[in-house]
């Protein structure tokens, strides 16, 4: 089972709604195998998701060696897409890394 | 870190003394006219344990490596002031009024920074006992009130040649154990919600003011100190609930007067008695932070205003009209520009001798004068789109009333698809967060504007810019 922790940025003036793509990731997560959804500060951690609400994504990220999936305002690893498509792209990025 | 209850029950477990409307409030918890202050500065402790917050509004300690409260950490970077303003605007966002807790933090931010200072020369031990009181607060957990502003009496007069000398806060005894203290604070934000209060002196002192050199902690119920409950506009409408627009939060950050009876402060709670040399640095520095704060502050508060005028020209069928849409614009740039102004100057921070890092004094001067200017306008734009409802709605037990009910909501409606009620809890959201008290809070909240055009003034560096005018005009320096 790989450990998937999510980090938020603390919001101060969201372009998207961080809430709402937690929301749906913890959805698409409850329905992927292999992939187990903890709290960002879980010793061995496999993979941080990053919910940034704009493109600083200044979120500080927590001490460990795990990969990233970084959501910052409406982009997915620094590829633009809809704010609707987020959280799709994110679960498209764990695939690949896990 | 206290949860938003344990914090809310505290509150219930000190014995504040607090008078409003000429009658003692037993219960600041849950009376009318205080409750919604109460429930702003609990939003500060929500926040921080909420997932999506804390990355703003938690930090480590650098005196203990633990998890605390951002409101209780002393700036270790740049990019700690910079959180700040991000961490204000956020909760702005989600209270639209004050929840109080940046003036004590910026209050022992400056101590901490000025403390230092103050032992490097006198070889007073004032610094440690600071790094000890920070650590209780953020043990603790505490909220404190930052207590600068005197009443000061004739403003052309220095503290010392008040005809009355309580004028200002002064040491009135010391002995072996402490200090006591006489005078008052004026405009105490949030304090009769706090746990405690930090003493801080207004202006820069004379040699012969020593007296008013003082700076300490007390609790907000410590024997000797009464709040008096400031009015606001609008104030009775806290007893209805949607004549208050912002019923939950309230408006501005519940302000009092301080009164300090002879007041007993112990040794390890005074962090300057008698220092007259170090007022001014002390003033400024707290002025400077204070100032940084408003672009996140009033930049969030501006984001509902920006919302709800945004709503109401929705609800009144004009949100296409492109003068409509225009004046939304200038709102935005307005809002990000007094952000802009925040980022800024805590972007340039730059450390302090004692480590604590300070905010670029100049750019969060010019931040705060713009905040006495932009908000007003933004406040006016408002205005200008929601119409003259704002100033004339009848109340709500009017649009509750039986008989006359249904013709408030027949003759207060907007687009027939937008019901009544939400329209006009919309125009007393604008109403309430747009006039009077709110206002007020931009203009003289941190110092009044000529304090901060001292300030511009002194640090704005005139004569390299008139050397640079000469240079490139071809005048000729002589000798
Ligand atoms: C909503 C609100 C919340 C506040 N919260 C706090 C708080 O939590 N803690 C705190 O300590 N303070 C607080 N303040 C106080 C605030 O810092 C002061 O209001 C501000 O410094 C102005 O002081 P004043 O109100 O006494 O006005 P005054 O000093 O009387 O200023 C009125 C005018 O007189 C001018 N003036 C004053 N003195 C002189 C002089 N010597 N020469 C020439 N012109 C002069 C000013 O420039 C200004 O134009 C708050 C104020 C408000 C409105």
């Amino acid at each position: 089972m790989k450990k998937v922790g999510v980090k938020f940025c603390g919001n101060c003036n969201p372009h998207v709604d961080t809430g709402e793509i937690y929301r749906e990731i913890q959805d698409k997560l409850g329905q992927m195998e292999g992939l187990e959804l903890v709290s960002k500060d879980t010793p061995g951690l496999d993979v941080l998701i990053v919910i940034s609400g704009c493109p600083v994504d200044c979120a500080e990220r927590p001490p460990g060696t795990y990969r990233e999936v970084v959501a910052a305002g409406e982009s997915v690893n620094r590829v633009g897409c809809a704010a609707a498509e987020i959280s799709e792209k994110i679960m498209e990025q764990l695939a690949k890394i896990c | 870190m206290r949860t938003r209850q344990e914090y809310i029950d505290s509150l219930k477990a000190l014995n504040t003394v607090v008078y409003a409307f000429g009658e003692k409030i037993d219960n600041v918890v849950e009376h009318p006219l205080t409750k919604p202050h109460v429930n702003a500065a609990a939003m500060t402790y929500e926040l921080a344990h909420d997932p999506e917050f804390e990355d703003l509004v938690t930090t480590t300690s650098h005196l203990t490596g633990k998890k605390v409260s951002r409101f209780t950490h002393i700036h270790q970077s740049a990019d700690d002031l910079v959180k700040k303003v991000k961490m204000l605007r956020g909760i702005s966002q989600r209270t639209g009024s004050c929840y109080q807790r940046c003036v004590g933090f910026d209050g022992i931010n400056a101590l901490y920074a000025t403390t230092y200072d103050i032992d490097q020369k006198h070889g007073t031990r004032y610094h440690e006992r600071m790094k000890d009181y920070v650590k209780h607060l953020q043990e603790t957990d505490n909220m404190v009130c930052g207590a600068m502003t005197d009443p000061k009496g004739d403003r052309g007069l220095s503290p010392g040649k008040q005809d009355d000398p309580d004028l200002y806060v002064r040491i009135v005894e010391k002995n072996d154990k402490g200090i006591v203290i006489r005078g008052a604070k004026a405009h105490q934000t949030g304090v009769v919600n706090s746990h405690e209060i930090l003493i801080m002196p207004t202006i820069a002192l004379a040699e012969e003011d020593q007296d008013y050199a003082v700076a300490c902690a007390l609790p907000v119920d410590a024997p000797g100190v009464i709040h008096i409950f400031g009015r606001q506009s609008n104030d009775t409408r806290k007893f209805d609930e949607m004549d208050q627009g912002n019923a939950c939060f309230g408006v501005v950050g519940g302000e009092a007067l301080t009164v300090l009876n002879d007041v007993f402060v112990p040794w390890e709670k005074v962090f300057m008695c008698g220092e007259v040399d170090f007022a001014g640095t002390l003033v400024e520095r707290f002025a400077c932070y204070h100032r940084q704060n408003y672009g996140g502050c009033k930049g969030g508060v501006s984001d509902i205003i920006v919302g709800a005028t945004a709503a109401i020209a929705d609800m009144n069928g004009v949100a296409r009209a492109s003068h409509i849409r225009d004046k939304i614009v200038e709102m935005l740039h307005l809002t990000e520009t007094v952000y802009c102004c925040s980022i800024a100057c805590s972007s340039q921070g730059r450390p302090t001798r004692s480590g604590a890092y300070f905010v670029d004094p100049l750019l969060a001067n010019v931040g705060k004068l713009n905040i006495t200017r932009f908000i007003y306008e933004i406040c006016r734009l408002s205005h200008d789109i929601a119409g003259g409802l704002l100033a004339t709605l009848p109340s709500e037990k009017d649009l509750q009333h039986p008989e006359i009910g249904p013709y408030v909501e027949k003759y207060f409606k907007g687009k027939a698809d937008v019901p009544t009620e939400e329209r006009y809890r919309i125009v007393r959201l604008l109403e309430n967060m747009t006039g009077g008290t709110a206002l007020v809070e931009s203009m003289h909240g941190a110092g009044s504007p000529q304090a901060q055009r001292v300030m511009i003034l002194r640090q704005g560096n005139l004569p390299h810019k008139v050397a640079l005018a000469r240079k490139l005009a071809g005048i000729e320096e002589k000798g």
